[in-house]
Formats: structure tokens, C-alpha cells, sequence
């Protein structure tokens, strides 16, 4: 499947993928009067993220298009599963070992900030960069902000969505001219997943363990939160209860999904599953499975509309020793990245640049539709207890949606031990 | 050492032979202490330096990225042993001890016994239960998990042909741990088993000979001669046994995430998840200095009720 990916886009694509970037870039879309970036002597950089599923294939091939035509910088980037990222990151940047770029998630960097493992980017950095906030989506933008500074830029946007299986949808009759009838609300999702489930098909794939990002989606609609305005954790609420329920109910009561679901991916890849609520970066994957499938904006189950969203953000470490060629390098190297982000879309991503998700090359693409979304994306809490939510929640739910806890018992004890956890 | 040691003190001048002899041991010992540098200073480096900084960091209240620690006593250790998911993490790798323990000493040694004999395709059934043992633990995981996936698995997928209807293994702690005890006891039971193989290989046959003389029949022998004199072996093997299966990790991680709920979670993710997901290091390096004294504890057990001389 990687190798697919790897092999999508031939040189021509990328050059006008590439062309047309910089037509948006050049004719007016974007501020016309690029800053030239001061001209730099040979530095080499070191580039830190996590990015190691397909997209990190892509990201290889757009640092190898950079130091094609940057010859002067050299990148030395390495792709480390997220979770030793932040081990090493937060080892090596004290030490003085850190990279000299790095991609993150917005919602990972109070810890950082807290050690001063990243830098602000000053003024001068952003008129280098020659962006300014009216050209990215303004949730991507501000999720650059921690306690007023700015920490980093946005590369994308990766957001929740409704996946349809298409044979399921036109087998089951849920089929209005040429897509299938998307559910727009929890009667309707309900409805659509018990008329898509029979014999060994299934209306829904849920995920039983391991990532909890639709329930965060539906406890924000449903007017919950995870913290509140004190930082105390709130997922004991009368909200997020009522979305446990929810979840358990698709299990227990309507029987419209299976147990065992460790992957709503691979399970949706099956085909044997009508619909699966999960991010947009599963489209390539779908896409290389040769699936039969229709990306839609994800349902508003609750009180409100709101979508879970996040964003890969470009960050410069704090270095021992700064070093202004570097710098510069560095964010003539983000910039160049982010003029570029039409290529990141094959990974299924949104770009953080308005004008971008503008054009032709994007709006052909799956998840364009998605771009609608953008005044109801909201992101992880950027809180220092976040990454203890996420390790502690996925036991919890998973324990509600087979039964053996109910909502209240087990959002109780999950509540009390985030709160209980020593920062 | 002919000459006793107050000669030195009296002559205060050693003969000749021996300053040579005492020279050639000399040197002898600095070969040795070359040979075994390598590991040692491996040894020292890799896993005694970093376990006694792990010890310092469980009084401490460093995290990931703390430029600055604190020395908080026992603060660590207080937190972690009234944590209620610490204490299930203890259990469920009670638990685990306890199911894989047994079949990991008992089926290796049958095998052992059986292959010891010159049964048809000896090496190759030699070879084939010890094959699984190379595999990495990730590789051996999601091989299983796939097998038997409840959804899309071929293990249910024959079950529901079948006519039967199993529960989800992923839905019930005990089923998820007897799933994990499988793939563990598939895995690693080769190694026990070539271990054994050595040990019955150094029973002398003039036993058997004249136990069979005496008209003891395969069973008696096996009670009688094989399990008393494997007794160093079987030290060795459970010793290492229960320290390997105290210390489960990769197979839960990979096939049950600890699911369901914290059914199969163990001790070392709790470490991992503690130390790293939520980058609370003072608290993890306390579990795992925990863990240590447990693991500790039981060994000294065992070498007590299983040490002993043999003669033959």
C-alpha cells in the first residue's frame, strides 16, 4: 500500500501540483510581494517529526524536492512514532541535542513551552515567512498561540469525517441519485446504521480501544468539554455520560456494530461495515484499498455543531546556541513546505492556507468537502494533562461500550484519576 | 601455594618459581578481566547505571524535559502503590504469572522428554518448536491478533462455520488473557524446551540401565531419576521463567492494548504509560523499582525451596 502511495506522484504531477502553488503564491492569491528570504550559506538542519505512517513517505519526497532546488540547505529528517517523539524531543532539546525544525500537534506543546523546549517566532520571523493570519484558516492559525505567543505555524488541518461504504449504501437503499444519503443527526445515524446491518455486515464500525477522537467530537457537541476554565478535568459531566451512553447503546442496544474493533480503518477496509466516523487522513489508505466510498462532513449527533479537528504545526526548538543562519534556513524551509502543502494532501490533509484549499488540484480531491467544516473545527485542549487523558481514557470507554461499566460509574473513576495525576 | 604465607613475611623475599608463578596467574587474571570487559562495561553501562538512575528518579519528581529535579522522598512510591490501576496492573501480571508459568515448564519439558528420544523427525521437530522462539515479539503479536481477530479472523471465521458462536476474545478480560497466555506459550516455549534438552542430555544412562534392570517402567523413571537430577535445570528455567513472564509487555501492548478495560494490563505498560505516554517519569521509575522488588522477592523464594546439591 505504501509503495502505491510512493509511487503516486510522478515528477510531472509534482510540477504542477508545484506550478500551480506558486501561480497561487505569484498572482495575487497570496500577498504578491514575496520578501526574498536572505540568501544563506551551506547549513544543515536537522528535521524532527512524527509523521511515520504514509504521510511520511510524502513528507520525504517534498524534503527531497527542497534540497533539489535549495542546494544550499541540507535536511536531516527523522520520523519518530509520536509518543517516543516526545521522549526524545523533551530529553534532547534540554541537553541541546534537539532539532532545529520539528512538527507537532498544537495540543502537544504545554509541556514544551513549560521547559522552554520551543522558541517564539518573533516578528521578524513571521515578515521572513511573509504569512500573516488572513492567510490561513483562522483555527489553524491561532492554534500556533499558547498563553499570547506564538509557538509555530500551521502546515494542515486534519479533521473528523463520515465514511460510506457505497455497495452497502445502494444494497440497503440509502441511495439519492449518485451519493449516498449521509445521516445528519443521532435518529438518523441510528436509523441508516440498523438498516446497513445484516448477517455479517455491520452499520457502524466503533472503535472499542485506543483512539477516543469521536467521543471528544460528540462530548463538544453535546456542550461538554475535558477540562473547564480552571483546568480541572469534567468528563464526569451529565454531557459526556450521556455520550458514553450513546456509544454503549450502539453496542448493546441497537447492535449495529461489532466487538473486537481495534481499528475502525482496517475494519471499514473490509467492507463489511456501512460507515466509520474517523479522520480524513484515512483517505489515501481507503483510496490504495481500491474501496468503493464517499467522504462526507461527520453528523451533529447532539445540541451543536462542532468537528474535532488538529493541526500539524511547524516549531523551532530552543537551540544552545542560536544560530541566525539556521534560522533563516529553517524558515525558508517551513516556508517553502508551507507554499507547497498541495503536495501534503495526498496524505489526506487539509492545508492550513486558505488560498490553497481554493484551488482546482485541491478541489478535486476527497476531502475538499471537508474544507465547509471550518468555522466548527475545534482542537484538543492545548491543557498539561491532556496526554494523561489520552493515555487513561481509551481503558475507559472501551469498558463502557462492552458493558462491563456503566457511563456514569466509569467516566466517574477515569474523572477522578486525571484529577488525582501529579503535574 | 606450596609455601605457606608466613614464609613471605619471614623471608619477605618469595623464591623465584613463585614470583614467576604469581606472575603467569597475574596475567592470566588481566586476560580474563580483558575478556570480560566488554560485557561488564556494557553491563555497567546499559543496565546498572541507568537502573540506579532510574532509582534516583523515583524519589524525585522529574518529567520528560524537567531541567531542574526534586528530591520528594517516598512521595513517588506513596502515589503508585495506592494507584488503582497500578494495583490491577499488579494483579492482572499476577495473573499471567501464574497461567503461563506452569505451561511453559510443564509442555517444553514433555516436549524435551519426548524429543530426547529417538522418535521419527526428531530434528525437525527439534527445530520447529524452537523456531517460533526467533520471531520478535511484534511479529509473533499481530500474527495471533490477526488469527484470531473476532471480525475478520480465521480462527472465528472456522468457529462460525462451524456452527458455534464464540464471544469476541477482545470482550472478556479472562478470554483476553488466555488469548495473550497462547500466543506467549507458542512463542517461547521452544526455548524452555531446548533448555531442558541440555539438562536431560547430562543424565548419566547407567541410571536409566539400572533402573530398567529393576523393573521401573518409563513413568517411575521419569519421577524417579529424570526430575531429581534436572533439578539445576528446572532452578534455572523457573527462575527465569517467572522474571521473563513478571516482565510481559510487547504481546498484551500489540494484541489487547491492555483491554478489555484494564483486563490485561501489566505492570511494564503501566511503567511505559506512566513514564512516557504521560511523560510522569518520577512515578514510572517507582513502579518499576517496584516491579524489581517483587520480581526480587520471588527469586530468592525459589532458589530456597529449589536450590540443593546433586550427586549423582
Amino acid at each position: 500500500m505504501m509503495r502505491k502511495v510512493r509511487r503516486k506522484i510522478t515528477r510531472r504531477e509534482f510540477l504542477r501540483v508545484a506550478g500551480a502553488s506558486t501561480v497561487a503564491v505569484a498572482g495575487g492569491l497570496l500577498p504578491a510581494r514575496t520578501r526574498a528570504v536572505a540568501a544563506t550559506p551551506n547549513v544543515t538542519l536537522t528535521y524532527w517529526n512524527g509523521l511515520t505512517g504514509p504521510d511520511g513517505r510524502i513528507m520525504e519526497r517534498m524534503v527531497d524536492r527542497f534540497m533539489a532546488t535549495n542546494p544550499n540547505v541540507k535536511i536531516e529528517q527523522q520520523q519518530i512514532q509520536w509518543t517516543e517523539f516526545h521522549t526524545k524531543m523533551l530529553t534532547a532539546v534540554p541537553a541541546g541535542q534537539g532539532p532545529d525544525v520539528a512538527v507537532m500537534h498544537t495540543y502537544e506543546v504545554p509541556r514544551y513551552v513549560e521547559v522552554g523546549a520551543v522558541t517564539e517566532f518573533s516578528d521578524a520571523d513571521l515578515q521572513v515567512l511573509n504569512l500573516q493570519g488572513k492567510d490561513f484558516t483562522e483555527r489553524a492559525w491561532d492554534g500556533g498561540v499558547f498563553k499570547g505567543k506564538r509557538y509555530s505555524v500551521p502546515l494542515d488541518i486534519h479533521c473528523m469525517c463520515l465514511y460510506m461504504n457505497n455497495a452497502m449504501f445502494k444494497a440497503a437503499g440509502l441511495w439519492d441519485g449518485d451519493k449516498p444519503r449521509a445521516p445528519r443527526s443521532l435518529a438518523e445515524l441510528v436509523d441508516t446504521a440498523k438498516a446497513l446491518t445484516k448477517g455479517d455486515q455491520f452499520g457502524i464500525a466503533w472503535v472499542q480501544r485506543f483512539h477516543h477522537w469521536a467521543f471528544q467530537m460528540f462530548l463538544w457537541q453535546n456542550g461538554g468539554d475535558l477540562f473547564n476554565a480552571q483546568g480541572e478535568p469534567t468528563l464526569a459531566s451529565p454531557a459526556a455520560i450521556e455520550v458514553a451512553q450513546f456509544i454503549q447503546d450502539l453496542n448493546k442496544k441497537h447492535r449495529v456494530t461489532a466487538e473486537g474493533i481495534t481499528s475502525t480503518a482496517d475494519a471499514f477496509r473490509t467492507g463489511k461495515f456501512g460507515m466509520v466516523i474517523h479522520g480524513d487522513w484515512n483517505i489515501p489508505g481507503f483510496v490504495a484499498a481500491g474501496m468503493d466510498f464517499t467522504v462526507s462532513r461527520a453528523p451533529t449527533l447532539f445540541k451543536q455543531r462542532v468537528i474535532w479537528a488538529g493541526s500539524h504545526q511547524f516549531y523551532l526548538p530552543t537551540v544552545r546556541r542560536r544560530d541566525e543562519a539556521k534560522r533563516q534556513a529553517a524558515l525558508k524551509f517551513i516556508k517553502w513546505i508551507s507554499d507547497f502543502t498541495l503536495l501534503w494532501t495526498e496524505a489526506g490533509h487539509i492545508p492550513a492556507r486558505k488560498a490553497l484549499t481554493r484551488m482546482k488540484d485541491f478541489l478535486g480531491l476527497k476531502q475538499a468537502v471537508l474544507v465547509e467544516d471550518a468555522q466548527y473545527w475545534r482542537f484538543m485542549p492545548a491543557h498539561p494533562k491532556i496526554l494523561v487523558e489520552e493515555s487513561l481514557i481509551p481503558a475507559t470507554l472501551e469498558s463502557i461500550f462492552l458493558g462491563r461499566a456503566t457511563p456514569k460509574d466509569g467516566l466517574e473513576a477515569l474523572n477522578a484519576e486525571i484529577k488525582r495525576a501529579r503535574l | 601455594m606450596s609455601a605457606p604465607a608466613e614464609d613471605y613475611v619471614l623471608a619477605a623475599r618469595p623464591s623465584r618459581a613463585h614470583i614467576v608463578l604469581l606472575a603467569a596467574r597475574r596475567h592470566e587474571a588481566w586476560v580474563a578481566y580483558g575478556m570480560l570487559a566488554p560485557y561488564v562495561l556494557a553491563f555497567l553501562a546499559f543496565l546498572v547505571a541507568p537502573s540506579l538512575y532510574g532509582l534516583y528518579l523515583s524519589f524525585t519528581d522529574y518529567r520528560l524535559g524537567s531541567l531542574r529535579v526534586n528530591w520528594i522522598a517516598l512521595d513517588n512510591f506513596r502515589f503508585v502503590l495506592t494507584d488503582p490501576r497500578f494495583q490491577t496492573s499488579v494483579k492482572n501480571t499476577a495473573v499471567f504469572v501464574l497461567e503461563s508459568t506452569p505451561l511453559l515448564i510443564v509442555l517444553p519439558l514433555a516436549l524435551a522428554v519426548v524429543l530426547n528420544r529417538a522418535v521419527a523427525l526428531r530434528d525437525f521437530l527439534r527445530g520447529a518448536f524452537f523456531l517460533p522462539f526467533t520471531l520478535s515479539v511484534s511479529v509473533v503479536s499481530i500474527c495471533w491478533w490477526w488469527l484470531l481477530d473476532a471480525n475478520f479472523g480465521p480462527i472465528y471465521y472456522v468457529l462460525k462455520q462451524w456452527g458455534l458462536h464464540p464471544p469476541a476474545w477482545l470482550s472478556s478480560p479472562a478470554l483476553a488473557m488466555v488469548a495473550v497466555v497462547a500466543a506467549t506459550v507458542w512463542w517461547t516455549a521452544g526455548y524452555n524446551m531446548v533448555l531442558f534438552l541440555a539438562g536431560l542430555q547430562d543424565i548419566p544412562l547407567h541410571l536409566y540401565e539400572a533402573a530398567r534392570l529393576d523393573g521401573a517402567d518409563a513413568w517411575r523413571q521419569f519421577w524417579a531419576i529424570t526430575l531429581p537430577l534436572l533439578r539445576p535445570t528446572m532452578l534455572f528455567v523457573v527462575v527465569i521463567q517467572v522474571i521473563a513472564s513478571f516482565q510481559i509487555f510487547g504481546q498484551v501492548y500489540v494484541m489487547t492494548g491492555g483491554g478489555p478495560g484494564d483486563g490485561t494490563r501489566t505492570v511494564i505498560q503501566h511503567v511505559y504509560e506512566t513514564a512516557f505516554m504521560q511523560q510522569r517519569m518520577g512515578e514510572g521509575s517507582a513502579a518499576a523499582w517496584v516491579l524489581f522488588v517483587l520480581i526480587l522477592m520471588f527469586s530468592l523464594v525459589q532458589f530456597r525451596f529449589l536450590s540443593g546439591h546433586i550427586e549423582y
